[in-house]
């Protein structure tokens, strides 16, 4: 049973809304943390309500609906969204305000706001979508788990469209209080030469990214998604058995995928069981990079999600995303793979396919 | 597809550091609800909570793990507590090439630990809670203590989000992505999560009346609570504590905290839950009502079990035993409504002075015993209109 993605959304430091376009002009940050370009948020949520938004919900709800409208789907099946660290910017806001002030004179606003399910809650109100509606906040495979579950609903049958989505935000606050646990970059450094490994440590980042899922191919789908798999601790060796389970039980052989979308974020340490595994299983495919779009985050497999499914479609790969090239001329199958930045034990693949 | 049978339990509450104490407890209507003994907050003296009597030392040391490596929030030890018993319960061999994942839930994450060193000096001794802040931190810590290695998932939905954990494992089992998987939910007391009930003005400051005309609002609770699922051929010659029958979630789509008053997602959730069991209204013989003691939800909660039930089947909320325990709730009241099965017995509502005017039907009042228990309807709301209704079957 095919599973197609007919719509996409993404907001990142990139200019990736404009879904037309495919990573060919690149902004350069120089920054300790990349923020988003904001769209025109008016042009999708009613400026009352976007008042009292957070810049996670507005960047949730605004590619969850433009996900939707470039479907043509107007009330989704189920919404499943994933977010690792999920409302940073109101919990921050709540517990200052109740530090500070010794627990009295709070107001309710942010607290509301501060839960984790509030995008795909906010979504479900505006469209009114009284269906399935489900939060993951699990590190960085959130969004793997979100994709799990849909598959899941396709299979029982009993669905036809589902909005999935992967968001989180960064705030100054959160960069200053992790940045002492030796994470992140301490230092501002260009996403130019991220991958130069002359500096300790990652740049943190936001993203929003929302997918719809259909059984029913249309004009518009991207690709298929094959299947997803993540699992828990492993080294080279585990990795490289659960990739080939993983491939086995989809009849598909390691050289049939063509790219490997990894999660290198520009820290060394961090970033060598990705060319170990490039080198090891794939080193006959082009090796493709998208954290120096996103930044580090828990949802940048999300925004990896979107990379893949405008290479099955466009069938090219922007330059700046391109770590190895492999000169294959047609990409069918695309395999993600990656894993969390902190202790490096939740593993995700994804495989999608173009569609010929 | 595969049947779902419950093989092991495990819960941690007010009521109990066991299943065995909580069943006691609620079988001598002994609720765990009491002046804050645990909880550092300015307002000590204003509310009563439903707190697990110990420290985290004392649940550090049930568990044999050295706290002093800071890398445990409260969160995460009471997970494990509750997630070990479970395991132990159901006498699973992780050597028998079974596939094995956790599907837990919370809301809170490791908000106990993050509050208290939050305004502290930062360096990089302390930012421990940097890093065990995050929800999948706690299942993370399950996982490891026991040595499970496969699918983790964490689900944060308010407060039905244990109850959406167990209906995402038993999917998993029936979809044959998993054969055996330890589901539930955990949530910790905070300064974080009373201060923002507090700001909603639904905490009752007195000990909490669901389903009463005068009821004032809720008790906030803590605990966590796992069950162990497993497929039909692991379970077949096993202890088995019944089956999971049916489930459903549905969105309210009304508002981000209020109910709608006809209870709309609640009615769609009970609905395609009996559809799901394919069971009809008349077969349940007991429902674990989600019964907060707030004014919103008990009302839009009659209203849906008025849309749903022609005669509504006996009903309490055991709310006022463990007080709401938020993400943990929909797991600790599945372990409750699998014990009226095993045991045939109704725990009831405690602090009904006059039921609820509207409805002619009344939350049960008194231990009934010698009835038969043969399926349970049990439903967790949450905050963002998350309405999940879950349906265990005596097997």
């Amino acid at each position: 049973m095919p599973i197609y993605i007919n719509g996409l959304s993404s907001i990142t430091p990139q200019n990736t809304f404009e879904n037309n376009a495919f990573l060919d002009q690149i902004i350069d940050h120089n920054q300790l943390f990349l923020e988003i370009q904001k769209p025109e948020y008016k042009n999708f949520i009613n400026p009352k309500l976007l008042r009292r938004m957070s810049k996670i919900i507005r960047m949730g709800v605004t590619t969850g609906m433009a996900a939707l409208k470039e479907a043509g789907v107007e009330n989704p099946d189920a919404i499943i969204t994933g977010t690792g660290l999920g409302c940073i910017e109101d919990t921050e806001k709540f517990l200052n305000a109740l530090l500070e002030n010794n627990e009295q004179l709070l107001t309710p606003t942010s607290f509301i706001l501060s839960t984790h399910n509030t995008v795909s809650a906010q979504i479900a109100v505006m469209l009114g979508c009284n269906n399935y509606n489900y939060t993951y906040v699990h590190s960085a495979v959130s969004f793997e788990n979100s994709l799990v579950d849909a598959i899941m609903h396709f299979q029982e049958g009993q669905m036809h469209n589902i909005l999935v989505g992967g968001i989180d935000e960064i705030t100054q606050e959160n960069y200053d209080t992790k940045v002492y646990s030796g994470i992140w970059k301490k230092e501002a450094s260009s996403i130019l030469n991220l991958f130069d490994y002359q500096t300790q440590g990652c740049i943190p980042g936001e993203s929003a990214t929302f997918a719809v899922l259909s059984n029913i191919e249309n004009n518009n789908s991207y690709g298929q998604l094959i299947d997803v798999h993540t699992f828990f601790e492993g080294d080279l060796s585990i990795v490289e058995t659960e990739l080939e389970t993983f491939l086995k039980i989809q009849n598909i052989a390691l050289k049939d995928i063509d790219v490997l979308l990894a999660g290198i974020n520009g820290d060394a340490h961090y970033d060598q069981m990705y060319y170990d595994l490039h080198e090891s299983k794939l080193s006959h495919t082009a090796l493709v990079s998208f954290k120096n779009v996103c930044g580090e985050n828990d949802s940048s497999s999300a925004f990896a999600f979107w990379v893949a499914a405008k290479i099955a479609k466009h069938q090219n790969i922007p330059e700046f995303i391109s770590i190895k090239d492999s000169n294959k001329t047609s990409f069918r199958y695309i395999l993600i793979y990656h894993y969390n930045f902190i202790h490096r034990n939740n593993h995700a693949f994804s495989l999608i396919r173009a569609l010929f | 597809m595969s049947k779902i049978f419950i093989t092991g339990m495990g819960s941690i509450s007010s009521i109990g550091d066991t299943v065995n104490e909580a069943f006691q407890n609620l079988k001598n209507m002994q609720h765990g609800v009491a002046p804050i003994q645990y909880l550092n907050t300015a307002h000590k003296d204003e509310f009563v909570l439903a707190e697990v009597l110990h420290s985290n030392e004392d649940l550090a040391e049930m568990l044999n793990i050295n706290l002093t490596d800071r890398t445990y929030t409260r969160t995460a030890l009471l997970a494990i507590i509750a997630a070990k018993e479970a395991f132990e319960d159901a006498q699973i061999d992780l050597k028998d090439g079974f596939r094995t994942g956790i599907i837990s839930a919370n809301t809170g994450g490791g908000m106990d630990t993050t509050e208290r060193y939050y305004k502290t000096e930062k360096h990089e001794q302390i930012v421990d809670f940097a890093i065990t802040h995050s929800c999948g931190d706690s299942t993370e810590k399950i996982a490891q203590y026991l040595g499970i290695n496969g699918y983790l998932s964490t689900i944060s939905t308010a407060c039905s989000s244990s109850a959406n954990a167990i209906m995402k494992g038993a999917r998993l089992i029936k979809n044959g992505r998993l054969d055996r998987v330890i589901v539930g939910g955990v949530d910790s007391m905070s300064k974080f999560t009373l201060n923002g009930f507090n700001t909603l003005m639904i905490l009752d400051h007195q000990h909490c009346q669901p389903w009463d005309e005068n009821r004032r609002g809720l008790n906030l609770g803590e605990g966590a609570a796992y069950l162990v699922l497993e497929s039909e051929s692991i379970a077949k010659n096993k202890k088995i504590y019944g089956e999971l029958k049916g489930y459903a979630n549905a969105n309210d789509a009304y508002h981000q905290t209020a109910s709608s008053p006809e209870g709309f997602g609640a009615t769609l959730a009970m609905k395609q839950a009996l559809q799901s069991a394919n069971l009809k209204p008349e077969d349940i013989s007991y429902i674990n009502v989600h019964g907060t003691g707030t004014s919103n939800n008990d009302q839009s909660e009659g209203a849906a079990m008025r849309n749903v039930f022609k005669n509504v089947p006996p009903f309490s909320s055991t709310k006022a035993y463990t007080g709401h325990t938020l993400g943990a709730a929909g797991a600790i009241e599945a372990v409750i409504s699998l014990l009226s099965i095993n045991h045939n017995i109704i725990f009831p509502a405690l602090n009904i002075e006059h039921p609820i005017d509207e409805f002619d039907f009344k939350p049960i009042q008194t231990v009934v015993k010698n009835i038969e228990i043969n399926n349970v309807l049990s439903n967790s709301f949450g905050f963002g209109g998350n309405n999940t209704t879950l349906i265990f079957s005596k097997y």
